[in-house]
């Protein structure tokens, strides 16, 4: 008898237990039906020796580099020769990078590393199709990464956990968010998050930015929320006027006494746009004039300046509320002594790939189990930067196997209350 | 060895390992208590012991049986032929304890019996019980006769099974686990 069989049958995670507790060594293949697409979806958990080396939840797509590109971690140059020598001798890209020293070694193993957990937090929310185990199969773009099993279904798990709370702030894969033009306090943000806020243009879609910056869905999806949540983005409503239309229609208002023509709207409302009140975020409430704000506005959204009489913005400076995008997701700044972390980016590095980076790991929490992002952060359902952090942190690898120098021992933390439950669940089935 | 508990969804997982010799019945009792298809990488068997079953577990079974919500029970069952006896420690590590099942009514594999029971002493600290398979009572001769080639502890459980039959294998199960709880509050007791 192979080891194959269906998801709805025997779960992720105890085929995972099962490959890692018998130090088996290969692939495991997954498959099921696309989600509204006559196509099928592959996915694959390497193994090497019971541990894992590697995963993928789409092996059409080259995930790992995918995500070293979006770090800005690799230029032209050296991803044209990696995948030359990827398509004539077989390899994977990553694999390729890291044999021509192209890439930082720690940061593509960071990368990995993160890859894999996304990997598999993406697989464990797969409700069917089936799953065969090759002997014979291997990863590509293997770095010799060996992960504890444990540690990875508790760092997908805690993902998983964390999504409900995400989702409800960022529906879905196919939402778009807006930066809104006027905000109620000066805007505090991290580098990860600056990196994700300079690529939101109002029309690309959270996969998009997942696809721009190969960051992985959760890592994007955190931040994404957060940014949310401060009021720093908005989840665009198709039915809802933006924010310009809002600011021209008042204007126009003002035609009546100021004895000059309307500012024509940028975007043509067919039909009277539903009030749209916007609390402490409008211009009055900043003491801004309204002109400044429209001009802010145009400027934010790329829009040409008005130049008809009572525009007020030709007269007046330019100034840019989103200063020039930087390159998204470069590596992180490497102190040469250490130094605390300004609080805002030391609290808010959800992304796998920027500053984690090359960094050292977060401390453990007092009474945290190492290795395992601490659960009572996640389960109160609001994911705040230390969290997040955590989940894309790389965990601490767990120390050398002693098993040659000591026997096996009763786990001294299965205590008498353990047992009870035990019992009494064994005694009811 | 560092023992280890998988932890899942804010939960624990636990193990017990289910050994014995060749054909004692592992497979049938894991198969009997699992609540998931049980795993068994089982191959024809080539050498002479294909006169006592057609197919042997090659690689290992395993079950699952969830507590509740937070705490699922994992049983291991290790290959019963000699010459996979390395996969002993591997399934072996952070188990809670193991069941040593034994056929009664084939005494000739005591001697195995005792070899995989010596093995297991020396490589885990742990609690264990012996089940005798294919037994309804308890025949005090056969339970001593059993103490006796396996050179066992009085206190050491030795209790009657029917791998077939749900109720007996979890009976095995709970020797076991009171094991594991008297072992705990005297280790308790001795702090």
């Amino acid at each position: 008898m192979n080891l194959e069989g269906s998801l709805d049958a025997f779960g992720l995670p105890d085929v995972l237990t099962l490959l890692a507790t018998t130090g088996k060594t290969g692939g495991l293949l997954l498959r099921r039906d696309s989600d509204g697409e006559d196509a099928l979806i592959e996915g694959a958990v390497w193994f090497r020796d019971g541990r894992v080396c590697g995963a993928t939840s789409d092996r059409s797509r080259a995930s790992l580099v995918r995500r070293v590109v979006g770090s800005g971690a690799v230029d032209d140059n050296a991803l044209r020769q990696a995948v030359a020598r990827a398509v004539s001798g077989g390899g994977g890209v990553a694999r390729a990078l890291l044999e021509s020293g192209s890439v930082d070694p720690d940061l593509l193993r960071q990368a990995a590393d993160d890859q894999t957990v996304d990997a598999v937090f993406d697989l464990l929310r797969w409700h069917d199709g089936t799953f065969v185990f090759d002997p014979g199969a291997s990863d590509p773009d293997d770095i010799g990464l060996a992960i504890e099993h444990g540690r990875l279904l508790a760092e997908a798990r805690a993902r998983i956990e964390a999504w409900g709370a995400l989702v409800v702030v960022v529906p879905s894969r196919e939402s778009v968010l807006t930066v809104p033009t006027v905000l109620a306090h000066d805007p505090e943000v991290s580098r990860d998050e600056w990196a994700l806020l300079s690529l939101v243009d109002g029309h690309r879609r959270v996969r998009d930015l997942t696809e721009l910056t190969g960051a992985g869905e959760f890592a994007v999806t955190t931040i994404l929320a957060r940014l949310v949540q401060r009021g720093l983005l908005h989840v665009k409503d198709a039915s809802a006027p933006d924010h310009v239309t809002i600011v021209e229609r008042r204007l126009g208002m003002l035609a009546s006494i100021e004895g000059s023509a309307a500012v024509e709207p940028a975007v043509e409302p067919a039909q009277p746009a539903p009030v749209v009140e916007e609390p402490a975020s409008g211009p009055g409430a900043l003491g801004m004039s309204a002109a400044a704000a429209l001009a802010a506005a145009r400027a934010a959204q790329g829009l040409p300046q008005a130049t008809g009489p009572g525009s007020g913005p030709s007269r007046t400076p330019r100034h840019e509320v989103v200063p020039p995008r930087p390159e998204p997701f470069l590596p992180g700044r490497r102190p040469e002594h250490p130094e605390p972390a300004p609080e805002r980016v030391a609290g808010a590095s959800a992304y796998a790939a920027a500053p984690a980076y090359g960094a050292p790991s977060a401390p453990s929490q007092p009474g945290s189990v190492p290795g395992y992002a601490p659960m009572s952060e996640i389960s109160g359902g609001s994911v705040d930067g230390a969290t997040a952090r955590s989940l894309a942190a790389p965990a601490p690898l767990p120390a050398p196997d002693p098993r040659h120098d000591a026997t096996i021992e009763r786990d001294p933390s299965v205590n008498r209350s353990l047992l009870l439950r035990l019992i009494a669940g064994v005694r009811g089935l | 060895m560092a023992a280890r508990r998988h932890r899942r969804q804010g939960g624990q997982a636990v193990k017990i390992v289910v050994t014995g010799p060749f054909a004692a019945g592992k497979t049938t009792l894991i198969r009997t208590i699992s609540e998931i298809t049980v795993l068994s990488t089982e191959r024809g068997i080539t050498d002479d012991t294909r006169s006592r079953k057609a197919e042997t577990t090659v690689a290992m079974d395993f079950g699952r049986i969830t507590i509740d919500r937070d705490l699922v029970l994992y049983l291991f069952g290790t290959p019963g032929q000699e010459r996979f006896d390395f996969m002993w420690e591997i399934l072996g590590e952070g188990m809670l304890g193991y069941v040593l099942l034994v056929d009664a009514e084939r005494p000739e594999t005591l001697d195995e019996a005792a070899g995989i029971l010596a093995a297991f002493r020396r490589m885990a600290h742990v609690p264990f019980v012996v089940a005798l398979n294919r037994t309804s009572d308890l025949d005090p001769r056969a339970e001593d006769r059993v103490r006796e080639a396996l050179e066992l502890a009085p206190a050491t459980p030795v209790v009657a099974c029917d791998a077939t039959d749900k109720d007996s294998v979890k009976a095995v199960l709970l020797a076991l686990l009171y094991s594991v709880l008297d072992d705990i509050e005297a280790t308790a007791a001795h702090a």
